[in-house]
């Protein structure tokens, strides 16, 4: 299974440019060589006041209140960088149900 | 129970009413029952009168008691709504499909009662003797009873479909009255919602997740899932009040209550309109949710709509008339045959309860 960045595209998120966000975080990661790398919709992940969120996922890095200007650091990220400590901010208890809800493979 | 002198003696009262509604409160251990305070979105009143001014940190620095009257009423409904929402949907712990909706209910339980706590911590520790009799009240009144304050939250949830539509749509509402308190002048109280606000977002996406899942199921059959949804989307429609409210035009003229996109507002607000305005936000919100939910409906089947503004309406100027869910008006008797063909039945509830036992009616999710 290759690495999916999920990124929530529901109401209040796209409000926030979640859409743009995804069109964006596409592009980096093609410029970037990262052919192992899927950036998918995801309807929500319940912190929409938090959005727009992006999991990267089957890794489970949750960033928060993402904006276009975070997206290099997130490709960084993918590419064997760091982790963004500054947009990890959700909850670790949400965390956990939202993965075990992903683990499914259902929604 | 002793009157309640300190927070302390609430939370007292907090653990009686627990207890009395029949909450297990071992299903709570590990949650921590605390006051959370988010940001505000400006340090100065924002809108009204008082526009400019710095927000109110005491109850004393508010103007004048028709003021104070009117904030501490906003506080009150807005508790009175949290522990009502736990006393509806308790007895729905012991039939979860899953481990996962079992575990998230009790979220959603637990932070409603956080959040009731939270507006009880304001109003014992802001509003002196009056607030902490309201503080009191709001653990006596019951959803059973029916004597909580508002009308969606005396209903009853009886099964996973009524929590599923109930927190899309019921929980929706809350999302809009939070957001509107959080531009509040009283401080505390923005603090404290903007907080609420995060968390309410969980309930919302349980209900729209349910939703989905039911759907993609396909067990249950669509035109009982569309009764679910009159009787919870025209009983939210009331949540935001009457056409031409003067308690939500004085609650913005005294800086207490913004609109819902108060932060982005680039035309003065028209007070006569401010829960029209609202509760427009929210059927246009509800619709794209619903357009997302038709999506799942196999072309064949009918596709799920919310109900006409007029029907079935406990306040305003709809009240009592007798317009269907397509808002054509119907005679007396028509009406009354209508109803039973478009809201839940005891029918209904016995077939869904046999669809539900049979465990296959949601996509199932493990814990894993």
């Amino acid at each position: 299974m290759g690495r999916i960045c999920l990124v929530c595209q529901n109401i209040d998120c796209k409000t926030r440019g979640s859409e743009q966000l995804t069109a964006e975080l596409e592009k980096r990661i093609a410029a970037k060589g990262l052919t192992d790398v899927e950036v998918k919709p995801y309807m929500c992940f319940g912190a929409c006041q938090e959005g727009p969120n992006i999991v990267l996922y089957p890794e489970k890095s949750w960033y928060a209140k993402v904006k276009v200007e975070d997206l290099d650091d997130i490709t960084n990220h993918l590419a064997g960088g760091p982790h963004v400590q500054r947009l990890d901010t959700i909850d670790s208890s949400l965390k956990e149900l939202i993965y075990q809800l992903l683990d499914t493979g259902v929604m | 129970m002793k009157k309640i002198a300190t927070f302390e003696d609430w939370i007292e009262y907090f653990n009686h009413w627990q207890k009395d509604i029949g909450y297990n409160a071992d299903l709570l251990a590990g949650y921590n029952f605390e006051t959370k305070l988010g940001e505000l979105h400006a340090s100065d009143i924002e809108f009204g009168d008082y526009k400019g001014q710095a927000k109110w940190q005491r109850v004393t620095q508010i103007p004048n008691q028709s003021i104070r009257d009117a904030l501490m009423n906003l506080i009150v409904y807005q508790g009175d709504t949290e522990f009502a929402s736990v006393e509806q949907q308790k007895n729905l712990i012991d039939t979860a499909p899953t481990d996962y909706d079992r575990q998230a209910l009790i979220r959603v339980n637990s932070e409603e009662m956080r959040h009731g706590w939270q507006m009880c911590y304001l109003l014992v520790n802001y509003f002196g003797d009056s607030g902490k009799l309201e503080a009191q009240k709001m653990l006596e009144r019951r959803a059973f009873r029916g004597d909580r304050l508002l009308g969606s939250f005396n209903a009853p949830v009886n099964n996973w479909l009524d929590f599923f539509t109930y927190t899309e749509f019921v929980d929706r509402d809350g999302k809009y009255q939070l957001t509107m308190l959080s531009h509040s002048a009283f401080a505390p109280l923005a603090e404290s919602v903007t907080a609420m606000l995060k968390e309410e977002f969980f309930h919302m996406f349980t209900g729209h997740t349910g939703l989905t899942r039911i759907l993609r199921a396909g067990k249950i059959p669509i035109p009982i899932v569309q009764k679910y949804f009159n009787k919870w989307l025209s009983t939210a429609y009331d949540l935001f009040g009457t056409n031409h409210s003067s308690s939500a035009h004085w609650a913005y003229t005294w800086g207490l209550k913004g609109r819902f996109d108060e932060h982005e507002a680039n035309v003065p607000a028209e007070k006569d309109k401010l829960n029209d305005l609202a509760r427009s936000h929210y059927m246009v919100e509800s619709a794209k949710l619903i357009d997302q939910l038709n999506q799942l409906i196999p072309a064949d089947q009918p596709k799920l709509y919310a109900p006409d503004l007029k029907f079935n309406r406990s306040i305003g100027e709809y009240v009592g008339k007798t317009y269907s869910v397509n808002g054509e008006l119907l005679s007396s008797d028509a009406f009354a045959k209508h109803v039973t063909e478009v809201l839940p039945t005891e029918t209904d509830e016995k077939t869904l309860a046999e669809i539900i036992n049979r465990k296959d009616w949601v996509s199932q999710i493990q814990m894993n």
